[in-house]
């Protein structure tokens, strides 16, 4: 009885076997294949106080601070290829009463500046932070700008308003890299 | 030997189940392979996600509606396998104490890779959505090898109940592979009270890729790997043992263990590596007093030299590193119909006559945890020149998984052909795991 079986069972396995084929199935579909990523990254941060504009006396002596920086990114292969949009995202605090106007500058590697993004700081009234967000998503020509640069200058102008200069200004910055593969 | 091989196992009539128990019961005299045809198997696998799965033809999702499907119910667990196997030589020979010596030379590729969840996850859709997620650096196991295999084994039938056996290895490894006991994390926090909007974390990172044989991948071609099937300084030994114990009329138990074994990598190694602690905020200005000079630090060069300095990455030749063989562990216990196994002198064949049932059980060690199969069989002389065996496995790949083994003896030559998974071969793309073994060889039968 089990042999009996077992020889219908092997016989039907083996025509299986001889039957076996692969359908319904389309491997080109590989060569769709494609994904996309998001990601978080932080840019830049500072702190500025008194001390950066002010002399001793209180008396504003440099009313613009610069720094700068290489950012080695976006010149690189991976994101000149696979950069799809990026958003740039800045928030800043702010305790001075004074405004400020703080300008961002992506430079290539002669200096020129390639792209530019300004914002305009609102000054406290009562000691209180205030916070200025600003965000934008760049695409199409001025990616190809930022893909451009290799550095980045933060300039900070104070914009006097006769009060005494005492406060802190805090910087805070990301992007998000929109990749597609 | 290689993976699993369940049709083969207990299999008395053939040669190769002495390569996964040594102690087994063999009813021949003599064996002579084919060179490079005696024995052939390839397996191939996964756990989770098939062919058709990815690439069906179906209007209502996309090639990447099913891949991202996949990224996210796949879990860690899951994981896919290759294993092939090729006798080079085989032969045996029954010695005049009754006892049964049985060598040759195998190569045999086996790899696993396991599916690296969070890895995945953080390379398919990067990090923005994912803030204070915590991606396992130990999700990344794999593990595999190209290898030469030189044994040597000996059967004893102690007594009319008991047979034992041992066969003793020794490897060349031509290509070796493993990334295993990874650690660590990766983490994007919101910062409220830090320097920047977030922190990312790199937490006691500590990875590592290790090969031998070919100094990492750049080298790994064909005529590095045949030259190395030979020489490629990269030995280990093994030791395969196992039983067969007829406990009672008709019922008999056997066990083994197989590629107990380990390789030491001292040749054309390269290791890999990532290990460290990084908390990066970004770029931190620091803008000068009004008083003073004005000064503009390299901060991407302090950047980069701070994360290298906590950061260790890269890779080198020349360590040197053992690895254990995947450990095989099987045994069977089973009942004979038919029972007169005894030996007609004149027609030893008909001794093949006889039908087995049981239960097999199959094991393999792997990176995280074992493969476990169990097997129900029966095992029946077709005629008097076919034999045939029918399995039903489950195991972690499947819960109806039919196979089977034809073996014919044709006078002193025999073939056999041995498949698994037959139920999907409507449709191969649909499996799990597909296995086949075939070989030919002469199998010869005293007249005594």
């Amino acid at each position: 009885m089990l042999k009996r079986i077992g020889v219908k069972a092997l016989i039907i396995l083996f025509v299986l076997l001889q039957t076996g084929c692969v359908r319904d199935i389309d491997l080109d579909q590989a060569d769709e294949f494609a994904t996309e990523q998001d990601v978080d990254l932080d840019l830049i941060y500072f702190t500025l106080d008194a001390q950066n504009f002010t002399d001793e006396t209180g008396t504003i002596i440099e009313p613009v601070t610069t720094q700068e920086t290489r950012v080695e990114l976006f010149d690189d292969e991976f994101f000149q290829e696979n950069l799809e949009e990026l958003w740039l995202y800045v928030r800043i605090e702010n305790t001075f009463s004074q405004g400020f106007i703080t300008t961002l500058n992506f430079l290539d590697e002669e200096g020129n500046i390639t792209y530019s993004v300004q914002i305009n700081v609102t000054g406290s009234t009562n000691d209180q932070p205030v916070t200025t967000i600003y965000d934008e998503v760049i695409t199409g020509e001025d990616l190809d700008l930022i893909r451009a640069s290799i550095s980045i200058s933060i300039a900070t102008e104070i914009i006097p308003d006769g009060n005494p200069v005492s406060g802190e200004l805090n910087f805070q910055s990301k992007l998000r890299y929109h990749l597609t593969f | 030997m290689a993976q699993n091989q369940i049709q083969l196992y207990n299999v008395d009539g053939l040669p190769q189940s002495l390569l996964l128990n040594p102690g087994t019961d063999v009813s021949f005299d003599m064996h002579i392979g084919v060179p490079l045809l005696s024995g052939f198997h390839i397996q191939g696998g996964s756990t989770g996600v098939t062919f058709y799965d990815l690439f069906k033809k179906d209007n209502n999702s996309t090639f990447n509606d099913r891949i991202r499907e996949k990224v996210f119910s796949l879990s860690r667990k899951d994981y896919f396998t290759v294993n092939e196997n090729l006798e080079i030589l085989s032969l045996g020979l029954r010695l005049p104490n009754g006892d049964y010596l049985s060598g040759g030379w195998y190569q045999e590729t086996d790899a696993i890779l396991y599916f690296p969840k969070d890895p995945a996850i953080l390379a398919y859709e990067g990090n923005s959505d994912y803030i204070g997620k915590h991606f396992d650096v130990s999700d990344a196991v794999t593990k595999g090898e190209i290898l030469s295999v030189f044994h040597l084994g000996y059967t004893r039938k102690v007594n009319e109940s008991l047979t034992l056996g041992l066969r003793g290895k020794v490897y060349g490894s031509m290509f070796s592979f493993e990334s295993i006991d990874n650690t660590g994390e990766f983490v994007t926090n919101l910062s409220p009270e830090g320097n920047n909007i977030y922190t990312h974390e790199l937490i006691n990172t500590n990875a590592v890729l290790q090969t031998s044989g070919t100094n990492g991948f750049d080298n790994l071609t064909p005529s590095q790997l045949l030259k190395n099937s030979l020489i490629s300084g990269n030995m280990g030994v093994g030791l395969d043992f196992g039983f067969t114990y007829k406990f009672a009329d008709n019922w008999q138990v056997t066990g083994s263990f197989v590629d107990l074994g380990l390789i030491a990598h001292t040749a054309k190694t390269k290791k890999y590596y990532l290990r460290g602690n990084y908390t990066l905020e970004g770029i931190g200005f620091a803008f000068p007093a009004a008083v003073g000079d004005d000064a503009n630090p390299e901060y991407f060069d302090d950047l980069e030299d701070d994360f290298n300095k906590n950061v260790k990455y890269g890779d080198f030749s020349g360590d040197k590193y053992f690895t254990w063989r995947p450990l095989k562990v099987y045994g069977s216990i089973d009942y004979t119909f038919n029972g007169d196994q005894s030996c007609d002198c004149l027609k030893p064949n008909t001794r093949d006559s006889f039908t087995r049932a049981g239960l097999q059980f199959a094991a393999i060690k792997r990176p995280l945890s074992p493969q476990v199969a169990v097997t129900g069989f029966v095992d029946t002389g077709l005629s008097e020149i076919f034999r045939g065996k029918l399995t039903y496995t489950v195991d972690s790949y499947s819960f109806t998984n039919v196979g089977f083994l034809v073996s014919a003896q044709l006078n002193k030559f025999n073939l056999y052909l041995a498949a698994d998974n037959v139920l999907e071969y409507v449709n191969l793309a649909k499996a799990n795991n597909f296995s086949m073994q075939l070989g030919m060889q002469f199998v010869i039968h005293k007249r005594r």
